[in-house]
């Protein structure tokens, strides 16, 4: 009796409770999302979705749509499709300068209370038309994977600091860090990272240059490893430096009496070339000095500007605030642009290779 | 106390089939009624003055003994009963009145003699036919090294197979008939001083309140005295090995064996035992613990492979890795049936070729394993029916439930996949969790012998973990599973057996 | 009518160190997921120090439980009736009964909000529940052997879920925590009340105490369970603090959740949905021992068939988890009951001590 209840009650359930269905073939897998203004103030999304054709080959499918806001855009391309886009596999999101100089949480909401987006995705700034950025297929998969790919592989063995959803919104929200993302270009047929985009809240307020990514992650990244650097000598002689780990140590005392912040980097690395032909002692030294050099002084350079901007991407306030009981924000943001920040460089170098 | 419970439980049985109506007959019907048989002979046996009346069954007596050991004893001179007994050179001969007896007796395979046609009292000489196959190698359990013998359908032969691996007087046999039909002879081994009497009663109890008509094997045994018969999982392990059957009677379990069943029974056992091996004890300890650990890893592979995939696919298409995605798309691509359709129909596809390799031929049987496994395999990813990859998971998902060494828990382990792929569909991998609680409260439910059945898992007894998922060396098996109760809980000195050796000494 | 049992056949009783599993089973269900909000909501940083306060606090409650359960020797039900007789001692017993009932409801209606949210804003809410409870009815009817099965295994098969707090350690930065101490003494006090919200539930163990074989070697154990889910609520607050930056996590309505969005396996590439699911297993003994504690007190104090008391309680769980269906209202809900169980162990547990001490334990010593 209560058995046939059981299997009564199986057969209801089965038949009356299915969930909505996601099938893997039956939905548009967005990879990436472009956001950048359109004409009388509209939002134009550009989304990408992988095409799987039968003969393994992945095409890239671009679709734009204007709307006023961005899951309006994405009613509207569904209505335009065979099957609904889904939102739990984007990668990247590409985001247009002039979007971010108005502020970015606005764009970045319905990704946040999306649980099926991931907190690993990439976050970038561009300043190419994002529509042709999107629409160019730059290699053998769709544009998200390989802009991810690009990213990732810069974060892991180049020269772009830490940086994904969860970091942005965490330095967002933190009270003494600002967030920064990485700038990315259309050249040609190529996309390329140029730098990085620096934050005041959620607006962008400046640009770090491609050729100080370096000293940036240096300074970004509590250890960092498998970097490289150029490094100009005199007399237009260049030395490569590979392998790079670096480790920066704050060090501060009092801060909001003394103004005294000190930054401590040690990089470690080896030379990998070199133009100006065999390395002695004395040009070895001379290399470590040139790089001691070159890094101290775009490191300083750098954080002037950031003081000059208002923006903390280095997280000083958070350093300062866990070590200063009752610690309060506004103080610090007027003590922040007269801080005198020192960057102290330690470079230790060694020649690598099977040359003499 | 349960004992005279068990004794007393034995008189109750025989008042019982005294009353029985159908023996309340006389010795002149019993043989009128036998002589309906073709096979059933007859003849008076006429030498000098008395006439003896003998009755067999020529197809259950030896008519060799009866003519080199019976006949040629019973001459002239022999006037009463009692002097065929002294005369013919057989032990077994008998003389009673009782019908019942005379019934079973020329039933199994006995020579009657009756001195005067009217007389009640006859002489009953054991004269049984002894057909049985060869002892052979085992099928269903092989293994590469170890013995290769295995039971076959005679009781006597496989109770000589168990004791000439256990000579020792403790080994105990109970002997009973089941079936009102069949009268099967059940033994029940068990080894005195070791055996928890608790387990054994249970078992002879169970046996004794059977009611059925005929036992053809031992699974009708092991069905009809599990504890849960509803359940799909069996918690009675058949083996056809006696050297099993010896070493887990040492272990202080009950063996039960069953005339005509090549099959002997082992309880009370656990979950875990069904997945282990007797190779495992051949092996090396670590050789064996690996090949337990992947038979266990398989199991749990073939029962979740083909649900998960229909859980991710239907539903959670996030959590595929972002690599897989477009191996996964493009065979689904072209698929006109949803997840769970695919999965349903290419496991009864499986399951098709494996009954079907099962119920033919041997040879035939291959064959079909082969020409279903390829081309209906390869046609079906062609046609568009199913994608390859799932194609891939479901071969391996059955090849990985061939490797449990029990054949009734591979096929409960084929058949609980499916509740699991109804409510992957229906829940994704919420309803997949689900259906794991529903089986873990039923294992947890289950007991052997009223035993737990999850044991040494729960209860959680850290000693009987020295032979479940892996099998530590066989100096560390000193003490007999917690799980029966022995009553002598040590096998062997352990401290003797693990005595390490000086350096150079 | 039956009787009122005061010892358990043997046969039904269960070793004493499985009180571990029953305890750390039924602490650890439904709040690990979203915890650390109000706590940090109220001390930020020092967040971690309430946890481990709340966790001292519960320690000395347990000394309390097992100091009435001793003197009163037996349950609760029968305590209530030999200290204040059938009418009072009833009523308290309802007042605990409903209480456990109540936990088992509101895990049960939180869980399914987290599938609501995180998986199927679409569930069927009703038939859920209805599937689930009788998993429940299944497990409890087997008894309380199985119940604790089913909590030692709920406690042991999902342990593997610890291994994923490694992921988000890649993404943590531990200065987040300084500087220790920033509140006030009296805040973080506060805030450690709130932290023992989370650990309600162990109250069971005035239900369960007569099925523990030698009871008294029982105490170390159960002790050992809170001291388990008092680190393993420190470890995740620790990390948690250190994954987010404050005001981050308290955007978010389960952080624990969100944390499981940085694991990164080849094979799995999101964890959430995988974590959500396996937490089936952790709230089902949860469940399970709720009901068992309240369908158990049913049949002490109006001494009918157990299994008819949990087959009522089931069915009247389904309409209270059908019929709150906003998030405010399971939060309210949650608060209320959390906070009226606050109460009992801290207020009302002392007087049935000092009561059962005068009306029990000094006639035990003449």
């Amino acid at each position: 009796m209560t058995r046939s209840i059981c299997i009564l009650f199986f057969l209801i359930v089965v038949l009356s409770s299915c969930v909505n269905k996601e099938i893997l073939d039956d939905v548009r897998i967005a990879t990436a999302v472009g956001f950048e203004l359109a004409e009388n103030e509209e939002l134009k999304v550009t989304a990408v979705v992988p095409n799987y054709m039968p003969d393994k080959t992945i095409t890239n499918e671009v679709a734009t749509e204007t709307a006023r806001i961005n899951k309006e855009a994405r009613e509207k391309l569904d209505r335009t499709k065979s099957r609904p886009y889904v939102s739990g596999k984007i990668e990247v999101l590409v985001y247009s300068k002039e979007i971010s100089e108005k502020g970015l949480m606005p764009y970045i909401d319905s990704y946040f209370r999306d649980p099926t987006v991931g907190s690993k995705i990439f976050l970038t700034v561009t300043d190419s038309d994002i529509q042709g950025l999107l629409q160019y297929q730059y290699g053998t998969r769709d544009n998200g994977m390989y802009i991810s790919d690009m990213i990732e592989h810069n974060i892991n063995v180049g020269s772009l600091p830490t940086t994904n959803f969860h970091d942005f919104l965490n330095s967002y929200y933190a009270e003494g860090k600002d967030p920064f993302l990485p700038l990315i270009r259309q050249i040609d047929n190529e996309i390329k990272i140029i730098g990085n985009a620096l934050f005041k809240d959620d607006k962008l307020v400046g640009e770090i240059p491609e050729d100080k990514l370096f000293t940036f992650k240096s300074l970004m990244d509590r250890k960092t490893s498998q970097d490289s650097i150029t490094i100009e000598m005199d007399k237009e002689k260049y030395a490569f430096l590979h392998k790079i780990k670096s480790n920066r140590t704050f060090k501060f005392d009092n801060v909001e009496k003394t103004k005294e912040f000190t930054i401590n980097i040690n990089i470690e690395g080896l030379i990998h070339e070199y133009s100006g032909g065999k390395i002695d002692k004395k040009m070895a030294e001379e290399i470590t000095k040139k790089t001691k050099e070159q890094i101290t002084s775009q490191a300083e350079e750098m954080i002037k500007t950031f003081q000059e901007l208002e923006t903390d991407p280095l997280g000083l306030g958070e350093h300062v605030r866990s070590h200063t009981k009752n610690w309060d924000s506004k103080k610090w943001y007027e003590t922040y642009p007269n801080l005198n920040v020192t960057v102290n460089t330690k470079v230790k170098l060694t020649e690598t290779g099977i040359i003499e | 106390m349960n004992f005279l419970k068990w004794l007393s439980s034995k008189g109750n049985k025989l008042t019982k089939q005294e009353k029985d109506p159908e023996l309340d007959q006389t010795i002149d019907s019993l043989l009128d009624q036998m002589k309906a048989s073709k096979d059933f002979i007859h003849f008076v046996h006429n030498k000098g003055s008395n006439n003896m009346y003998c009755f067999y069954f020529k197809s259950l007596v030896d008519s060799e003994i009866i003519h080199r050991d019976i006949l040629p004893y019973v001459s002239d001179e022999i006037t009463s009963l009692e002097e065929i007994k002294a005369n013919v050179p057989i032990e077994k001969i008998e003389i009673t009145t009782d019908i019942k007896k005379i019934q079973n007796q020329l039933l199994t395979g006995s020579f009657l003699i009756k001195m005067s046609e009217r007389s009640e009292e006859v002489v009953l000489i054991t004269a049984e036919l002894k057909q049985s196959r060869e002892v052979s190698i085992p099928e269903v359990e092989f293994s590469v090294v170890g013995p290769k013998e295995s039971f076959v359908e005679s009781i006597d032969t496989n109770i000589n197979l168990i004791r000439k691996r256990l000579p020792i007087p403790e080994l105990r046999l109970d002997e009973f008939q089941v079936g009102k039909l069949s009268k099967t002879k059940v033994a029940i081994f068990s080894i005195e001083g070791i055996t928890n009497k608790e387990n054994l009663n249970t078992v002879i109890q169970r046996i004794q309140d059977l009611e059925i008509d005929t036992i053809n094997d031992s699974s009708y045994i092991a069905q009809l005295i599990s504890d849960n018969r509803n359940s799909p999982f069996p918690q009675i392990i058949d083996t056809e090995r006696p050297d099993r059957l010896a070493s887990v009677l040492a272990e202080g379990k009950v063996g039960i064996i069953v005339d005509g069943a090549p099959h002997a029974l082992i309880a009370p056992t656990t979950l875990v035992e069904f997945f282990s091996a007797f190779e495992d004890y051949f092996l090396n300890w670590i050789t064996a613990s690996f090949f337990r650990l992947i038979r266990l890893f398989s199991v749990m592979f073939s029962i979740m492979v083909t649900p998960l995939y229909v859980a991710v696919l239907t539903y959670h298409y996030e959590l595929i890795p972002k690599d897989l995605l477009g191996i996964l798309v493009t065979s689904r691509r072209e698929i006109p049936l949803p997840p769970i359709l695919e999965a349903i129909f290419l496991e009864l596809a499986i399951e098709l070729l494996r009954e079907a390799g099962a119920r033919l031929p041997t040879k035939v049987g291959q064959t079909i394993g082969i020409v279903g496994g390829i081309v209906i395999g390869t046609a079906s990813v062609e046609a568009g029916l199913t994608s390859n990859v799932l194609l891939i998971m479901v071969a391996l998902a059955a090849l990985a439930s061939f490797t449990t060494p029990v054949y009734k828990m591979s096929n409960t382990i084929r058949l609980i996949r499916f509740p699991f792929l109804f409510m992957a569909h229906l829940w994704g991998l919420l309803g997949v969790a689900i259906c794991f609680c529903f089986i873990l409260g039923h294992l947890l439910r289950l007991t052997s012998l009223g035993r737990p059945f999850l044991e040494p898992l729960y209860p959680p007894r850290i000693q009987d973990l020295k032979d479940a998922f892996i099998r530590l060396p066989l100096s560390f098996q000193s003490k007999r599973p917690v799980e029966l109760q022995t009553e002598d809980t040590m096998r062997f000195n352990s401290k003797k057996a693990k005595e390490k050796k000086e350096i150079d000494e | 009518m039956k009787k009122l049992q005061r010892t358990v056949n043997e046969k039904y009783m269960v070793s004493p160190f499985l009180a571990f599993f029953l305890i750390h089973s039924i602490q650890f269900g439904i709040g690990i997921l979203n915890f650390q909000g109000k706590i940090i909501e109220r001390v930020g940083n020092d967040a971690w120090i309430a946890v481990i306060f709340g966790g001292i606090l519960i320690h000395i409650i347990i000394w309390l439980i097992f100091k009435i359960l001793i003197i009163g020797n037996g349950d609760l039900i029968t305590i209530h009736y030999d200290v204040f007789g059938k009418w009072i001692g009833g009523f308290f017993s309802l007042v605990w009964i409903l209480y456990f009932w109540a936990i088992g409801i509101i895990v049960l209606r939180t869980y399914v909000e987290v599938i609501q949210v995180w998986m199927f804003q679409d569930i069927s809410v009703i038939f859920f529940t209805i599937t689930f409870l009788l998993l429940v009815y299944y497990i409890v009817s087997g008894g309380f052997r199985i119940v604790t099965g089913i909590s030692f295994l709920g406690v042991v098969i999902p342990a593997y879920l610890l291994l994923t707090l490694i992921y988000p350690l890649n993404q943590t930065e531990f200065r987040n925590i300084l500087p220790i101490w920033d509140h006030s003494t009296t805040e973080i006090l506060l805030a450690s009340k709130d932290m023992t919200l989370s650990f309600l539930g162990f109250s069971t163990l005035l239900m369960f105490y007569p099925y523990l074989k030698h009871a008294n070697k029982s105490k170390l154990w159960v002790h050992g369970a809170n001291f388990i889910t008092m680190f393993i609520y420190l470890g995740i607050m620790i990390i948690s603090l250190a994954y987010f930056s404050q005001k981050h996590l308290l955007r978010y309505h389960s952080p624990t959740l969100t944390m499981w969005k940085s694991v990164e396996l080849p094979f799995v590439e999101r964890f959430e949905y995988v974590g959500i699911s396996s937490w089936a297993l952790i709230i089902l003994p949860n469940i399970c021992l709720a009901f068992w504690a309240a369908s158990r007190g049913m049949r002490q104090l109006f001494r009918f068939s157990q299994r008819k008391a949990l087959i009522g309680m089931l069915l009247f769980t389904i309409f209270p988890v059908y019929i709150i269906k906003e998030r405010e209202h399971i939060e309210v809900l949650n608060d209320y009951i959390s906070h009226f169980g606050f109460y009992l162990i801290t207020c009302y547990l002392p007087i049935l001590l000092v009561v059962t001490y005068f009306r029990k334990g000094r006639r035990k010593k003449h």
